[in-house]
């Protein structure tokens, strides 16, 4: 021993999941083999959050979670591009969003669990057209609301979680569902006000 | 409000999808005119209107 922490393939330069693998996971889970899906998103959580990490390391005193960054970043790190295709590029964003709505709101109950009392301290999220500088209880109000919204549009959760926790543009968003930026920008206003009516009801 | 929204949905989204991008107030009358004189769908659409009114800024970054 002495050297290494006994993980086979594990440089320090390469990410968790290396691209040759999260490619072939890609195109596998593109025929639809489930297994190939968990295994999918595991490994690309597990990216993000080490990537996500880092980001808080360097920005410790904001803990800025740059979610379209961090995404965009992922992709390039993690697939290989010159096997993968633009459907894949699509499908990825899909995991990815999934992933990143599940780490921000670990994030969100993390810092709401050590400020609680100290008031409503926002977490930044950076970039994309609809991300957010949201409060802590406005995004877990938001998973909350979306954990519902499931049973009515599981296709509208898509669109938030690409949109908000993924930071992903219109257009990024529509690869990643296969369909046109009009209908995005529409399933993104449906989804809000049905979040809206969920999180502010009327007196 | 939302139970309701959300057991009309298949209903209220069709509605939606056709008057979404229409200035007002032919937008609501339009919409309240496709509900056929249901009045939960007229609540429904009434309230999904008036939420996406007031959600423009919501979740948005400006």
């Amino acid at each position: 021993m002495g050297e290494g922490e006994g993980k086979p393939g594990k440089g320090t330069t390469q990410p968790e999941g290396a691209p040759g693998e999260i490619t072939v996971l890609l195109i596998e889970a593109r025929s639809g083999d489930p297994n190939a899906r968990d295994r999918l998103f595991e490994s690309v959580y597990a990216e993000l959050k080490t990537l996500a990490r880092r980001e808080v390391r360097r920005h410790s005193a904001s803990a800025t979670l740059g979610a379209t960054a961090l995404v965009h970043e992922a992709y390039l790190r993690l697939v290989d591009q010159t096997r993968a295709d633009w459907n894949d590029r699509g499908h990825f964003f899909a995991v990815a969003a999934r992933a990143m709505r599940q780490i921000v709101i670990d994030h969100a109950r993390r810092k709401g669990a050590a400020k609680r009392g100290a008031g409503d301290r926002a977490v930044p999220l950076e970039e994309g057209h609809a991300s957010v500088e949201a409060s802590l209880d406005d995004v877990i109000a938001v998973d909350e609301a979306l954990t519902r919204l499931a049973e009515t549009s599981p296709r509208l959760v898509q669109v938030v979680e690409l949109c908000f926790f993924a930071g992903l543009t219109t257009e990024e968003a529509a690869e990643a569902l296969s369909t046109s930026p009009a209908t995005v920008k529409r399933d993104w206003r449906k989804a809000k006000a049905l979040l809206f009516a969920m999180i502010r009801p009327e007196p | 409000m939302y139970e309701e929204l959300a057991r009309l949905w298949p209903a209220v989204e069709r509605i939606l999808d056709e008057v979404l991008d229409l200035p007002e107030p032919g937008r609501t009358a339009r919409a309240l005119a496709a509900c056929d004189g249901d009045p939960a769908l007229e609540r429904a659409i009434r309230a999904v209107l008036r939420a996406d009114d007031e959600s423009r800024g919501f979740l948005e970054r400006e």
